[in-house]
């Protein structure tokens, strides 16, 4: 391993608006490659959106931050100063915990949102080109888009709509089965309705209509739904035909009254409406809810949902945490055992070259062998080695386990009581170097 | 123990983790929870189905005791809510079809020992008809009792802008459970109505009391299930009233089983083995 893995970054809890703009790396800023340059840094990866922006890197602890503030600040011609008092700095399993949770959504400004991890993949496949990212990151990457996989299936951090016109949509989808059945009528244009419509159309809904005082308004929203506008004055008729209706005119008195949908009701044979009403004043009489089948949602209600929604996402996130913290704990053991592997490594060849050079011998010895006898030698030969080193190997990921501050000692133990180190030597001068 | 009461053992212990599985693993949208319980289920339905075609093969249809009797509703009961599971890719009727079930099949336990004594010449085809057509309706009702609940439960919060929090987050939309109940109504009343008929035909030529008050509950509640299937297929009610209805006449249903079973209406009688 060259290094550990630190993260250096500002959001949109350690820095405003105007900083985050300042500061942004957009593409072709900063590339991977200059922060390698040096020998601070082995690898790296730099996240940039309108609410963070993060350089992932694996390099040197006491010097690599500082390095990579440097060329950040100096992309827009800043020092260092101004940019630290923004910034965070996370080293190791801090670092590995960080980009989980940034993965997951769960450091996000609505926890849950999924764009994050769609532009983390992005500044991976854009790292991954660029050829600035190695064992650790890669590694890194994969088990951060597991965990998010993880969090957003086993948890409802996101389950529930945190916008009022995704929460009327959220809320239709509760009363009708089948949205793909279900007909729609926009009354007025606004643009929450508008935003609404567009929620409907995106969720398959058969089709809709709009209406509004202006018909030319309203055939204009119409060509960009592709949807049927209707008369104003046919409203009353077109209501028996449609399933949710959305409502945002500006109306100052009430346009749907409770003692015409009655009558409504029994013609459409008691089939569910669902009035959305984000118009201030109302556009619907709220008795209207107290029919059987029909339900009133008006702008207040929807921001009671989306705020209970985001409480829901919160609580969500406390349980994405733990999944977190778990896949944390396993990255680190997989980082530790970088550490051994260069000594485990040596400890199996070195068994299986004597191994080698001794089956060579006997073989000489012997002559010619029956069938078959050749390979069961061998097959001996490697299980004696495989059980000759299982211990030293046990010893070693379990004192490095239990001590990591003195793995270095322990890794030298082994290698010295061995041989590990002589032995490479020789092959180097009888060989040449590995290749690995 | 000889194979009838292991199979009973294994039976109920299954759908005594199915039941509780399912229920929790759905309360507490535990998908992976549900779905094991769903497969314990399973497992419980398929050695449940042998050991009734054990006695079916062993004793003949007309001869099962009243034990088997119970333990056959409650096999309709698991097989309608298989169905209409695998119709509807959601566990949620298993909330109230597994509990039910097992509780039935526990029951069954204290009719052990009793038969029903019908004259051999009427018993196969009258007393099969009313005894089959009610248990398919019994079970099809249960269904509806359980999606009623839900959807009242539901709508309540949709029509008081309450949080759809909890459990609720996960289940399907009114209109689903809206089908169930309009299914149910459907096939289950022509259902009712077909036991009920056979069950006059049969009752005198057993030698019940074909006027008793058991016999008046049930015309009672053949009378709110011709109501219901008026309301859904003439007027077109849905939603809230029909729902309702399904719950109501669920647990009168299940009154009158229970005084069934209870008061030996049919002529059960302890026999030797």
């Amino acid at each position: 391993m060259d290094g550990e893995l630190l993260i250096v970054g500002l959001n949109h809890k350690t820095a405003p608006v105007e900083v985050r703009e300042r500061f942004a790396l957009n593409e072709g800023d900063l590339s991977g490659n200059t922060l390698l340059a040096g020998e601070d840094v082995s690898e790296c990866l730099i996240l940039s959106t309108c609410n963070r922006v993060e350089i992932l890197a694996v390099g040197r602890p006491e010097t690599a931050p500082e390095r990579l503030l440097e060329a950040w600040a100096g992309v827009r011609a800043e020092t260092p100063d101004r940019l630290r008092p923004y910034t965070y700095t996370h080293k190791g399993r801090e670092a590995v915990r960080h980009v989980f949770s940034v993965a997951a959504s769960l450091d996000s400004l609505v926890p849950g949102e999924p764009q994050i991890l769609g532009q983390l993949k992005d500044a991976y496949k854009k790292a991954l080109e660029g050829g600035t990212t190695g064992q650790i990151l890669n590694h890194l990457l994969h088990k951060a888009f597991f965990a998010a996989k993880r969090v957003r299936s086993e948890t409802g951090i996101a389950s529930s709509a945190v916008s009022v016109s995704y929460a009327a949509v959220e809320l239709a989808k509760r009363i009708f089965e089948d949205m793909g059945k279900t007909r729609a009528l926009l009354v007025g244009a606004g643009e929450m309705a508008e935003l609404a419509a567009t929620h409907l159309v995106n969720a398959g809904i058969a089709s809709l209509k709009i209406t509004n005082r202006t018909q030319e308004r309203a055939a204009h929203l119409a060509g960009r739904f592709r949807a049927e506008a209707v008369p104003f004055e046919d409203l009353a008729r077109h209501l028996a035909e449609v399933d949710i209706i959305i409502s945002s005119t500006g109306s100052p008195e009430p346009i749907i009254r409770e003692t015409d949908l009655r009558g409504l009701m029994q013609k459409r044979k008691n089939k569910p409406m669902f009035f959305i009403d984000i118009a201030v004043p109302r556009d619907v009489e709220p008795a209207v809810n107290a029919i059987d089948n029909v339900y009133l949602y008006d702008i207040d209600d929807l921001r009671e949902v989306v705020e209970e929604n985001l409480l829901h996402r919160r609580s969500e996130a406390v349980r994405g945490q733990e999944i977190v913290d778990g896949e944390t704990l396993a990255f680190c053991s997989w980082m530790r055992s970088l550490v051994l592997q260069p000594t485990i490594v040596d400890l199996v060849r070195r068994g299986e070259k004597i191994a080698g050079r001794e089956l060579e011998k006997t073989l000489k010895r012997l002559g010619p062998l029956p069938d078959g006898a050749c390979d069961a030698l061998k097959v001996m030969l490697s299980s004696v080695v495989k059980k000759l080193n299982h211990e030293p190997i046990t010893y070693l990921k379990k004192a490095c386990a239990d001590h990591p501050e003195a793995k270095l000692r322990h890794i030298g133990t082994v290698r010295r009581i061995f041989n590990l180190d002589n032995e490479k030597q020789d092959e180097y001068s009888k060989e040449g170097p590995e290749k690995s | 123990m000889d194979y009838e009461n292991l199979l009973f053992v294994c039976v109920a212990f299954l759908y005594s983790l199915g039941a509780f599985g399912i229920l929790m693993g759905t309360l507490a949208m535990r998908r992976p929870l549900s779905a094991a319980a769903e497969i314990l289920t399973l497992a419980g339905f398929a050695l449940h189905s042998l050991s009734l075609l054990l006695a079916f093969v062993t004793v003949g249809y007309a001869d099962l005791s009243a034990n088997q009797h119970l333990q056959f509703l409650a096999w309709c009961i698991i097989a309608c809510y298989l169905a209409a599971r695998y119709k509807l890719r959601h566990p949620f009727l298993g909330m109230t079809a597994a509990p039910l079930a097992l509780l039935l099949y526990i029951l069954s336990l204290r009719l052990t020992g009793l038969k029903n004594l019908l004259p051999d010449n009427l018993s196969a085809l009258f007393f099969s008809l009313h005894v089959w057509s009610l248990y398919l309706s019994f079970a099809i009702m249960a269904l509806a009792f359980g999606a009623g609940l839900l959807f009242i439960y539901t709508e309540n919060r949709i029509k008081n802008k309450e949080p759809l929090a909890g459990f609720t987050r996960d289940m399907p939309a009114l209109g689903a459970y809206d089908k169930i109940n309009k299914g149910a109504v459907i096939a289950g009343f022509p259902l009712f109505t077909l036991g009920l008929m056979a069950g006059i035909v049969w009752a005198p030529a057993a030698q019940t009391v074909a006027a008793n008050p058991k016999a008046m509950l049930s015309l009672f509640i053949w009378l709110l299930y011709a109501l219901l299937f008026y309301q859904r297929t003439a007027l077109g009610y849905r939603g809230k009233k029909t729902a309702l209805m399904a719950v109501i006449i669920f647990s009168v249903s299940a009154l009158s089983l229970m005084i069934d079973f209870a008061t030996f209406h049919h002529s059960y009688r302890f026999l030797p083995d």
